[in-house]
C-alpha cells in the first residue's frame, strides 16, 4: 500500500513527530511504500539545521534524514509555512534578503500542491498532529 | 456485523480532558469505525467510568508503556504494536486524526 | 486537467474518485490551523480534487459576518473563505447544534452553508475518501 504522511505538530510541544517517524519505519519494514512526508504548520521547525539539540536528547531531524537516505524518502516542507516561520533554503534566503539559509539538507521546500499530489497518489494520507 | 466491515479509523491523540474534542470524535463515528488511542489519548484507558462508544478500541502499546499505564489500562481496549497500527490503517478505508 | 504533472492515466483515474473533507474546528484568531486548512482547500482545488468543508464546533465562528480583524492587525481570513467559491468549492456544512449554541443563523454567516443536525454528521463524514482535521 502507498502511504503519505501529513505532519502538523510542533516537535517541542509533543510527541506527534516521533509517532510519525515510528509509523514510517514500521510501514517501510512491512514492505509498504511512503510516497511523501509533508511537513506543515509548526512542524516546519523540525527541518531547521540551526537547531541545537541538548546532548541528552534525541535529534529527530537526524533520524528523519537517516531514514530518508536509507529508503529514498521524499521529505517536503511547505514553503509558505516554512518561510513565515523562518525556515529558508538558499533560494528563499536570497529572495527575502536574509543573511543565511537554514533548511536542513535532505528536506525540500515546495508548495501545497505536493500535498494534493500525495493525497491523489497515496492509498492513505495519515495526519500526525498534536 | 461491526467486526466485518472496516470504515473509518479514528486516531485520537489528545487526553480525555479535552472533552469537546472527544465529543466531536464520538459524534463522527458509525458502526464499522474503530478508535486508536495514541500519544496522550491513551490516558482515556485509565478512566474506570469512561463512556466509550460501541466501536472497537485499540491503543498503541508504546504510548501506554511510555506513560507507565500497562498494568492499568481498561480491558475493553486492545493494545497494538506499531506494525499492527500500520496494518489497521491499511484495513480501514480511511483515517481521521483528532488532536 | 490543470496540473501538467498528472499525466499518468492511472493517477487521473484515482484523482476522479477521491473527494476530500476538510474540518475547521477553531474560532478566528486562535492559531494558524484555519488559514492553513483553507490553503489546503485551494491547493486541492488546483488539482481538481473535489473539496468540502465542515465547520465543526467553534469552527462556525470563523464564518460569523461583521468581523473586523484589522482592529487586531490581523489578516482578514473572511475574504479568503469567500474566495472558495471562485475555486468551485461551494460545499459547506455547519452543525445545527453549534449554530444554536452561538445564536447564529444562516444570515449571520459569510458562506451559504448546509445546516445539518449533529446526528447526521457521521453519515456525512463517511461519504468522503480523505478527511483532514487540523
Amino acid at each position: 500500500m502507498i502511504f503519505s504522511l501529513l505532519i502538523y505538530a510542533s516537535q517541542n510541544s509533543g510527541q506527534a513527530e516521533h509517532s510519525a517517524l515510528r509509523f514510517t519505519r514500521s510501514a517501510l519494514q512491512q514492505g509498504h511504500s511512503i510516497h511523501r512526508v509533508f511537513f506543515y504548520g509548526e512542524a516546519v521547525s523540525a527541518c531547521s539545521a540551526f537547531k541545537v539539540t541538548p546532548r541528552d536528547e534525541v535529534n529527530i531531524t537526524e533520524q528523519w534524514l537517516k531514514l530518508a537516505q536509507d529508503n529514498d524518502l521524499d521529505l517536503v516542507v511547505c514553503i509558505a509555512a516554512a518561510v513565515r516561520r523562518g525556515v529558508l533554503d538558499q533560494a528563499e534566503a536570497k529572495r527575502h534578503q536574509k543573511g543565511a539559509a537554514n533548511l536542513s539538507d535532505g528536506f525540500e521546500l515546495s508548495g501545497l500542491g505536493q500535498l494534493a499530489d500525495a493525497i491523489i497518489v497515496s492509498d492513505r494520507t495519515i495526519t500526525f498532529g498534536n | 456485523m461491526k467486526h466485518s466491515i472496516f470504515e473509518t479509523l479514528h486516531i485520537i491523540s489528545k487526553g480525555p480532558s479535552d472533552q469537546q474534542l472527544y465529543q466531536n470524535a464520538f459524534d463522527s463515528m458509525l458502526e464499522g469505525d474503530a478508535i486508536v488511542f495514541t500519544q496522550a489519548g491513551v490516558y482515556s484507558l485509565l478512566s474506570k467510568d469512561f463512556d466509550f462508544p460501541e466501536q472497537l478500541i485499540y491503543a498503541l502499546s508504546i504510548d501506554v508503556d511510555a506513560r507507565g499505564l500497562s498494568q492499568k489500562v481498561d480491558k475493553r481496549s486492545t493494545l497494538i504494536s506499531d506494525a499492527q497500527f500500520v496494518a489497521l490503517c491499511c484495513q480501514y478505508k480511511k483515517t481521521i486524526s483528532w488532536f | 486537467m490543470q496540473s501538467s504533472s498528472l499525466t499518468e492515466p492511472s493517477l487521473l483515474a484515482t484523482n476522479m474518485k477521491k473527494n476530500i473533507l476538510l474540518i475547521v474546528r477553531n474560532p478566528p484568531f486562535a492559531n494558524s490551523s484555519n488559514a492553513e486548512t483553507l490553503d489546503i482547500a485551494f491547493a486541492c482545488a488546483a488539482f481538481d480534487l473535489p473539496v468540502s468543508l465542515l465547520f465543526l464546533n467553534d469552527g462556525i465562528l470563523q464564518l460569523a459576518n461583521n468581523q473586523q480583524s484589522n482592529l487586531l492587525e490581523k489578516k482578514d481570513l473572511t475574504n479568503n473563505f469567500r474566495a472558495l467559491a471562485m475555486y468551485d468549492i461551494e460545499d459547506y456544512f455547519v452543525i445545527a447544534e453549534d449554530a444554536q449554541r452561538y445564536q447564529l443563523t444562516q444570515n449571520d454567516l459569510i458562506l451559504n452553508c448546509k445546516i445539518i443536525n449533529k446526528d447526521k454528521m457521521a453519515a456525512l463524514i463517511r461519504t468522503f475518501d480523505t478527511v483532514i482535521n487540523l
